[in-house]
């Protein structure tokens, strides 16, 4: 096991506490050891990277084709990181065993709490960056369920989401980036990356990659304008606010910035965005944390304001500011979480976490006070502790910067005025929860809690004493290091001390602490009125104000489209045809001389009968028996067009079709409502019209200049093929059957499973309203001449279908002619429109009819031919002579049978139907 | 002689129409859909296999190409057709049990359906696509309706749209043959690209107009809209299996112009309108899925988020941009029909109440169902680590390298970006939001097959997550073979009519 087993310990290690839940293992002991074991791992590589200062590399490849490999590397700031989650994870574990009640420990705490130490150990350790993105995500991820964690509090979803939703926008901006680092670079590592660190600055992209990343850094570390998340995300349990909200997560976006800065930073830019949004932040935060009377809503602003500082810093350009930048990151850990804990213990003990109820806790409670007095002052940057040490080398790096606009004394004067406001701040909470009168009206009677929950902070308090006085010895070299892999390249000699003499820094801490005694003294006179104006966070109201905006104006948008109009989408689909058609079919006609037009008086003539019917159907559209007789009369010159033209075939099965549909249109007439009334205003009925007639013109156009045109094509194939391959003297019924036999299987196939839903959707229809008896009776000679009819027509079917091959007729047609003299009979019968058949016998007849269509296509399979290969069989008869036998004919018979079988299908569900009204309804 | 490529076609049509003939025997129909499913997935997994090396092409009727009806199976294809057979298999599961109690012939459409997209995907002719898309639209009529009484408003306007869109289909087909003479998938893409001056303004017309329908199918803006409303009164088994119907559109806009869309041929102009019409709908559907009020609803709208994404990166154009396009495919129909899934179980706990996105009544049996849902809401939002944000880097990676390629990265991010809302906002309202005590009540009618299904499906997802890296470098090489021109005789007349019969 090398360090690469960190992330996936803590990310497999998640899965666990779920089932190991099953066994009462407790889940704080899987966290637990997960922890220790990743400290340990961690720690066996001091001698190499802290010591030797190295870097560790190991790849494994993933999605080689974009670049993106599970390629880790651990260097001296990874492993400062690494140590941060996996020392105060451990404590974080401990500290939760004895905060949460028995029954909120389980599965749902540790599960997300390991994979967010999982991920971040992944931020801390990536190599690759787009990786850096997937675990990066991941931390927003877990961190939204963890802060969500008590659901049923408003408070906690609305936080939960509102951080989801920020640092998921920073995480897109982020990937858009480093797709563009990698798109300049060519590679995603890192290595890479900063081998080529002056190509991407020298890019004119780069100040498009410069700001996606910072945006990505700064929602994460909750800088200005993006803070407001981070006092909402306080909503979690104590222990993820120690954990995630102060000393981990939210440094995941300082860590970016110290990742980059090797090859994002040193621009002009850089320093001034990263330098201003940190000294805003730094401001601003501290500011706020004045005001709050949430303890964690205090430290979760002084969280912003040190977030701050620390980018501030990485703005800087100087060449220690780095050093003193992760130096606080370490120190602000360490103090930050031991206060978190502080405050979650008095929460605990006293049921409140209202600065105005607290008082005198002292007390009560001396060991957590004195605990948290000590981290407190480490928090206001007093000596001997470690927020002193990075304060001072704040100053100092702040006086060494280059001018901000010109002027030198922006950046000292407003570290010094934020320190000012942190003391205060400090001193505030110290002064309000510890000192004064004992409160009263608690809910629970304040005590020390018990022995274990007080463990971690009590070693972090220890460690911030450490630090503070021995620096050097403890935390020297894992800084230097830090600070070495940070900026990749030699350091000036830099000792981090307490005592450096008596300088500038030293002044400017002094004034801090006796201005920040003096700030919280006066407050009240100082800042009158500024309070009421505080109490809501107007980041989150502003954040709430978007959100809000964006459903209503998409529900309005939603609703403006009128999507359930079928107007709105055929409007937009036809004119889009005819937009298209105009732009290419125009330019086109122009260059067309009119040739081929003059024609044949006949078919002038047919084709004016067409249209004089077509504007019969338009305008007796609201009578729909009238509308169907002029619509046969359209089909009729159809037909005679294709008769006058020699296609017989054509116009046979035009026939027919027209018959069938005509009979089925006239069974269904009764069931239509009146047909709605038109609602549209005349402006839309023009633009609808000029719509139709666009669609009109443009198929006219299409179809004259495709005649006008000679294009050779497979035609002449089938043509010259039909009688020697395809066996057959009607081109039409070969190419349907053999040539192209693939495509009518497909359509019989159609035609059924259209009958089947014919069928399927009738059936609830037809249960609701049993047929009427009021329909008249048919005469009694109708129905004898209908049986002399129906055996003429199955005669002639019979005909049509075994001459089908060689002259105009086929399985088609013949069941087309067949149907006819069936639903003749049919109407004639049963007037009342009682099934003959149950429609259910007629679906077996319609797969029937699919499954013989298929017979001859997969026994040519069997035989080793491709589907649908026709064979072919002379048979010498004695008497009949040589008789020529196909599979095409089984084919056809299944076309036949589903023809039938469709016909007879819909026609009695037609008549099982409701009448009339419920169908108006629906039209409406 | 292998026949695999035909079987994927005719096995789910003859399971169809056993199906058809077993009526009403519930028992013995599920025993043919298991076994349709399962050599569905087997016959995928070996055209899978067939085509690893090269492309497979297969002459119906035993005639000479390009005049008999080709079947066609390049890595494309076969990846889509093993697509479909596992998201059929899957989504199938909970709908033997419940949907098919609630009407006739529901699994019969079902197959009736696979084999029409499964046709799609390996017509290697342009109006043999047209018949495929015939039969899987007339079996999606049929199966929008199922389980309703009379057919909800949504289902009238989308099969009065598709029935439009079937004509212009045929319209464009015809104008397009007339221009080229053949009707060869390939050899008519060939073709369009360089038409003689006369023929080339209505050819180009009806390349166009087919680019119509297939946005039509694929629901691209502008002609998009119908889908989350269709998609939100379809059982939601159904919505699952329909996800693959928005593939076809996309595989069909794959097919037709992925080979020219970097050209300077004049079909190249389909990529630019495509690239601003599938931003347009990215957009649009994220507002959707904010505005939505149903869990199918909020799905359907990121369908139209997923499918304009993939078709953003189509239109970048080239090989890699193909390749990329087919793995957001893949990833986005598994992620889609597993939220689908997923709004099927919510509904059936909830019974009355269905999807909608309201917090009473509350969602019973939580735990796990909450766990998958924000699992699939990760992938669906393609937040990492998950498949979809593999294939949003693929798409992002592509679309950088466009002249417009910063404008497109903002739309796809934003519009990532409202997804995540819009996918935590419904978990809120449905899981989060709901009081304590509705814990641990037992499941309703199907809802546990239902939810398996759903985490099936969902774990498919992460071995596409787990194997990204084997798979995308296989569907790197399917995009060489889409976003290049097919090699192809060409043959004279006189030489055609010499061909002799495969």
């Amino acid at each position: 096991m090398n360090f690469t087993w960190l992330p996936w310990l803590a990310l497999f290690g998640a899965l666990l506490p779920g089932p190991l839940r099953r066994l009462r293992i407790d889940p704080a002991l899987v966290a637990g050891a997960v922890a220790t074991l990743g400290l340990g791992l961690l720690i066996r590589t001091t001698p190499e990277v802290v010591v030797l200062g190295q870097t560790l590399k190991s790849s494994v490849p993933w999605v080689p084709s974009l670049g993106l490999a599970i390629s880790l590397r651990l260097d001296g700031l990874g492993f400062l990181m690494c140590g941060l989650i996996l020392g105060i994870g451990l404590l974080v574990v401990l500290y939760a065993r004895y905060y949460l009640k028995p029954e909120e420990a389980t599965g749902r705490f540790y599960g997300p709490l390991l994979a967010f130490m999982g991920a971040m150990l992944g931020i801390a350790l990536s190599e690759n960056l787009l990786l850096l993105v997937v675990f990066w995500e991941l931390t927003s991820i877990s961190s939204f369920l963890l802060i969500s964690f008590w659901q049923f509090s408003t408070d906690a979803r609305r936080g939960a989401r509102m951080a989801l939703t920020v640092t998921g926008l920073g995480g897109l901006a982020l990937l858009a980036g480093v797709i563009w680092i990698g798109q300049i670079v060519g590679s995603y590592e890192l290595t890479q990356v900063i081998e080529h660190a002056d190509v991407l600055k020298a890019h004119p992209h780069y100040p498009a990659v410069l700001c996606l990343v910072l945006l990505g850094a700064f929602t994460k570390s909750a800088q200005f304008p993006f803070h407001f998340w981070l006092p909402h995300a306080m909503a979690a349990p104590t222990p993820v606010s120690a954990y995630l909200h102060s000393a981990t997560m939210v440094k995941a976006g300082v860590f970016l910035l110290a990742r980059c800065y090797p090859f994002l930073a040193g621009t002009e830019l850089w320093f001034y965005l990263v330098t201003i949004t940190g000294m805003l932040t730094l401001l601003i935060g501290s500011f706020l944390a004045l005001f709050q009377n949430d303890l964690k809503g205090l430290l979760a602003y002084s969280t912003v304001s040190h977030l701050g500082l620390i980018t501030l810093l990485f703005g800087l350009d100087t060449d220690l500011a780095p050093k003193a930048a992760l130096l606080h990151l370490l120190n602000h850990a360490v103090f930050k979480a031991s206060l978190f804990m502080a405050a979650g213990i008095i929460d605990h003990e006293t049921g409140t976490r209202d600065l105005r109820r607290l008082s005198g806790l002292f007390k009560p409670m001396p060991v957590t006070a004195t605990l948290a007095i000590v981290a407190a002052a480490s928090m206001a940057g007093i000596p001997l502790l470690n927020g002193f040490l990075s304060k001072e080398m704040f100053f100092t790096e702040t006086l060494d910067a280059d001018d901000i606009f010109g002027r030198s004394w922006i950046l000292p004067v407003g570290a010094t005025l934020a320190s000012v406001l942190s003391v205060a701040y400090s001193v505030r909470f110290v002064r309000q929860a510890f000192f004064g009168p004992p409160a009263t009206g608690l809910e629970k009677t304040p005590h020390e809690p018990p022995r274990w929950l007080r463990v971690p902070v009590e070693l972090l308090v220890l460690l911030c004493i450490a630090i503070g006085v021995a620096p050097a010895l403890l935390v020297g070299d894992l800084i230097h290091a830090a600070a070495s892999a940070c900026v990749q390249g030699e350091l000036p000699p830099y000792t981090i001390a307490l005592w450096h003499g008596f300088n500038t820094p030293l002044v400017m801490s002094i004034v801090a602490l006796i201005g920040g005694i003096l700030v919280y003294a006066r407050r009240e006179r100082l800042f009158r009125g500024v309070e009421a104006r505080l109490s809501v966070s107007q980041g989150r109201r502003a954040f709430e104000g978007i959100v809000a905006a964006l459903v209503g104006s998409s529900q309005r948008l939603e609703r403006a489209l009128r999507l359930d109009q079928v107007t709105t989408h055929l409007r937009g689909l036809l004119a889009c045809a005819v937009l298209v058609s105009a732009w290419l079919l125009l330019p086109a006609l122009a260059r067309v001389s009119p040739t081929n037009t003059s024609g044949d008086l006949v078919l002038w003539v047919l084709c004016g009968v067409a249209l004089f019917a077509l504007a019969g159907v338009l305008l007796k559209s609201e009578r729909p028996l009238t509308a169907i007789v002029y619509s046969s009369i359209v089909g009729l010159a159809v037909t005679l067009t294709f008769a006058y033209l020699s296609a017989p075939d054509l116009a046979l099965t035009q026939l027919l079709v027209e018959l069938v549909a005509i009979l089925l249109l006239l069974a269904a007439v009764p069931h239509f409502g009146l047909p709605p009334r038109d609602k549209r205003s005349s402006p839309v009925r023009a633009l609808d019209g000029a719509l139709a007639l666009g669609v009109g013109g443009a198929v006219t156009i299409g179809c004259w200049l495709m005649l006008s045109t000679d294009v050779a094509s497979i035609s002449r194939y089938f043509l010259e093929k039909s009688v020697p391959l395809g066996q057959g003297n009607n081109v039409v019924n070969v190419i349907l059957v053999d040539f192209r036999g693939f495509d009518t299987f497909g359509e019989v196939t159609v035609l059924a499973i259209a009958s089947l839903g014919i069928l399927a959707l009738f059936d609830h229809l037809a249960q609701r309203q049993a047929p009427s008896d009021l329909r008249p009776r048919t005469p009694l000679f109708l129905q004898s001449v209908t049986k002399l009819l129906l055996n003429l027509a199955l005669l002639t079917a019979v005909f049509l279908f075994l001459r089908g091959h060689n002259a105009p007729g086929g399985g088609f047609i013949a069941g087309l002619t067949a149907a006819v003299g069936l639903v003749f009979v049919y109407q004639a019968r049963n007037p009342t429109g009682a099934p003959a058949r149950r429609p259910a016998s007629m679906s077996r007849w319609l797969a029937a009819g699919v499954l013989l269509a298929a017979l001859p296509g997969v026994a040519a399979m069997l035989f080793g031919r491709a589907f649908l290969t026709a064979g072919h069989v002379h048979l010498p008869l004695p008497l009949v002579g040589e008789v020529h036998l196909s599979t095409v004919l089984v084919f056809d018979l299944g076309v036949f049978v589903v023809v039938v079988a469709t016909v007879l299908a819909i026609l009695p569900t037609l008549g099982r139907l409701p009448l009339g009204k419920p169908t108006a309804e629906e039209e409406r | 002689m292998s026949h695999l490529i035909a079987l994927p076609f005719v096995l789910p049509l003859l399971a169809g129409a056993v199906l058809v003939a077993l009526g009403e025997r519930a028992r013995a129909s599920r025993w043919v859909t298991g076994l349709a499913s399962i050599l569905g997935l087997v016959v995928a997994a070996l055209l899978l296999r067939q085509v690893h090396d090269s492309p497979i092409s297969y002459q119906l009727g035993s005639w000479p190409w390009p005049v008999g009806i080709e079947l066609y199976a390049d890595r494309t294809s076969a990846a889509l057709v093993l697509l479909s057979a596992v998201v059929a298999a899957v989504a199938t599961l909970p709908a033997v049990g419940y949907d098919a109690g609630r009407g006739r012939h529901f699994l019969a459409l079902l197959q009736f359906q696979l084999a029409g997209i499964n046709g799609s995907f390996l017509a290697g002719d342009l109006f043999n696509l047209f018949v495929c898309f015939e039969i899987l639209l007339i079996s999606s009529y049929a199966l929008l309706v199922h389980g309703h009484e009379r057919p909800p408003r949504a289902a009238i306007v989308y099969t009065v749209l598709n029935l439009t869109g079937s004509t212009l289909f045929l319209i464009g087909v015809a104008l397009v043959y007339g221009a080229t003479g053949t009707l060869n998938l390939a050899d008519v893409t060939a073709r369009l690209a360089d038409l003689p001056a006369d023929t080339r303004g209505f050819g180009l017309a009806g390349a166009w107009l087919l680019a119509l329908v297939f946005a039509l199918k694929s629901a691209l803006l502008p002609l998009g809209l119908w889908l989350p409303s269709t998609y939100a009164v379809a059982s939601p088994t159904v919505a699952a299996i329909f996800m693959l119907l928005t593939k076809v559109g996309v595989y069909a806009l794959m097919r037709l112009y992925g080979p020219w869309l970097d050209s300077s041929a004049p079909l190249a102009s389909v990529g630019q309108a495509l690239g601003v019409a599938a931003a347009a709908s990215a957009l649009v559907g994220a507002l959707l899925a904010l505005a939505s009020r149903s869990l199918r609803q909020l799905a359907g709208s990121l369908v139209l988020v997923s499918v304009a994404t993939a078709l953003m990166a189509l239109s970048a154009g080239g090989e890699r941009a193909a390749a990329a396009a087919l793995f957001y495919t893949l990833h986005s129909t598994l992620a889609a029909a597993s939220l689908f899934l997923v709004a099927a179980c919510v509904a059936r706990l909830r019974g009355k109440a269905g999807d909608d996105l309201t917090t009473s009544p509350p969602v019973t049996w939580r735990g796990g169902l909450v766990l998958l849902y924000f699992g699939i809401a990760v992938l669906v939002a393609g937040l990492p680590p998950l498949s979809g944000f593999i294939g949003k880097v693929g798409a992002l990676e592509v679309l950088a390298r466009t002249p417009n390629g910063a404008a497109l990265v903002g739309v796809l991010l934003t519009a990532s970006l409202l997804g995540l809302i819009a996918t935590v906002r419904a978990g809120n309202a449905l899981f989060l939001r709901s009081p304590a005590e509705a814990s641990r009540a037992p499941a309703g009618s199907g809802a546990r097959t239902t939810g398996g299904a759903a985490a099936l499906m969902f774990g498919l997802s992460v071995l596409l997550t787990v194997f990204a890296g084997p798979i995308r470098e296989w569907v790197d090489v399917a995009g060489t073979q889409i976003g290049s021109p097919r090699q192809l005789r060409s043959l004279s007349q006189a030489e055609l009519l010499e061909e002799p019969r495969p």
